[in-house]
């Protein structure tokens, strides 16, 4: 038996090092009585469904889903957030690694054509530790350059993690702030960690930067 | 006056192969020194004849075809090695020239893309309240990305003029039960390979890494170790 208090949240959860969700919570209702404590026994039946965490999402995609087979989906959270005090946005700097390159690449092709918003230059740094990972997205990456050659700068750098931030070609690409730039992080959380620190070198306000959730 | 030493006769007028047949015949052969023992027209003939039997020999087919032949296999030689550091040393050029037409090539697309108006498809729906509402997909093909540690996933929506009408930056989430009825869920970015803007219609990818199996036993492991548990906690 438990003891809790009124106001206070009871939750039932999954938790490890690496992942920790909800399976079931309830909030308890504030009781006004300032003098006097009830105790009352809650008889709660948990019907608990077994989420796997995050990752093995892959493996049952990988191995348990054939093709034809159905999958539920729904639109998920909106990730690309500014909260920094200069507007307009008029330079987009893009950080990311890895499979972090997909979001960018939407948002790229998004913000460059004229007149689609008041970005005038887009700066893409993409680092990945193993050069074959450049295939997932370096001939879009190539042809949008072409495309605007003038407006985008494409930096691809073969680079472990951990040593970004004594990279000299990182420290070459990633442009300084100005008032109006908005860098973008995306990648996993170790790169994100990497990536936030190079920008604040630059002289990147916190509000500036925003993370893509890997 | 006759003489039988050879050495009296003039050696200018005696090629060598004569020399050596009268070298072997010495003892017979009787030579005058007020004659030379071959007289000047016939030392000529013997150059001369060497000379055409030397001709003969670079007029012959057999002399003209191993010639080409050897000349052929020089410049095969000689081409094989220096092409490299030619090529090497042509590489800025045709980088440049590779760079321009690419160039030029872009441009025109950015001018096209213009004039391509997609037709809008119809956004698809989610059934359900508000936000939390589902929709349903089916896998149409999986690709490996390249030689990349990445697969593209590529489903197709229920109809093929829908789409999915999302935000900048707003992930998918995709949700299924794996053989034992867990769920699996989890939100990606949608992934597109196409250069045009336009959403695609009635399908859409996500990409995923590399399914390693070592992660399952990993998970396994875990799970042993009493990680991954159930438990119980109270948050204020």
């Amino acid at each position: 038996m438990w003891t809790v208090d009124c106001g206070s949240e009871l939750a039932l959860a999954f938790d490890s090092d690496e992942w920790s969700y909800p399976v079931w919570s309830i909030s308890l209702p504030i009781i006004e009585f300032n003098t006097l404590h009830y105790w009352f026994t809650m008889k709660l039946n948990f019907v608990c469904t077994h989420f796997l965490p995050a990752f093995a999402q892959e493996q049952v995609l990988a191995t348990e889903l054939d093709i034809g087979d159905e999958i539920a989906l729904q639109p998920g959270p909106r990730t690309l957030d500014y909260k920094g005090e200069y507007l307009p946005v008029t330079d987009m700097v893009y950080f990311a690694a890895g499979d972090g390159i997909v979001p960018v690449m939407e948002q790229v092709k998004s913000v460059l054509p004229p007149g689609s918003s008041s970005v005038k230059g887009v700066s893409v740094i993409w680092a990945n530790s193993d050069d074959k990972d450049f295939d997932i997205a370096l001939s879009t990456l190539e042809d949008e350059y072409f495309k605007y050659s003038t407006k985008l700068a494409v930096s691809c750098v073969v680079e472990r993690v951990s040593r970004l931030k004594k990279n000299a070609e990182v420290d070459e690409a990633v442009p300084d702030f100005n008032p109006g730039t908005m860098a973008v992080v995306s990648g996993p959380k170790t790169f994100a960690i990497e990536a936030i620190a190079v920008l604040l070198n630059k002289g990147y306000p916190e509000n500036c930067i925003c993370v893509l959730p890997a | 006056m006759l003489l039988a030493h050879p050495l009296s006769i003039p050696f200018h007028c005696i090629p060598y192969h004569v020399f050596s047949i009268l070298s072997q015949a010495h003892a017979d052969l009787a030579v005058r020194l007020d004659q030379p023992i071959l007289s000047p027209s016939q030392c000529n003939s013997a150059t001369n004849y060497m000379i055409k039997s030397i001709l003969a020999v670079l007029v012959s087919d057999v002399f003209k075809t191993a010639c080409v032949a050897f000349l052929i296999a020089f410049f095969i030689t000689f081409a094989s090695k220096s092409s490299k550091q030619l090529l090497k040393a042509l590489q800025p050029i045709r980088n440049a020239i590779t760079h321009f037409t690419r160039l030029i090539k872009g441009k025109f697309t950015r001018f096209t893309d213009r004039f391509d108006q997609e037709a809008e498809g119809l956004p698809m729906g989610f059934e359900g309240e508000g936000e939390d509402g589902w929709g349903v997909c089916t896998l149409a093909s999986v690709h490996k990305l390249g030689r990349s540690q990445y697969t593209e996933y590529e489903f197709k929506l229920p109809r093929q003029d829908h789409v999915l009408q999302l935000a900048l930056g707003q992930q998918l989430t995709l949700c299924c039960l794996d053989s034992a009825d867990n769920v699996a869920k989890k939100n990606y970015y949608v992934y597109s390979k196409d250069s045009k803007k336009g959403k695609r219609k009635g399908q859409f990818s996500i990409v995923a890494r590399k399914y390693v199996p070592e992660d399952k036993v990993e998970m396994k492991k875990r799970r042993a170790r009493g990680e991954g548990k159930i438990v119980s906690f109270v948050r204020k």
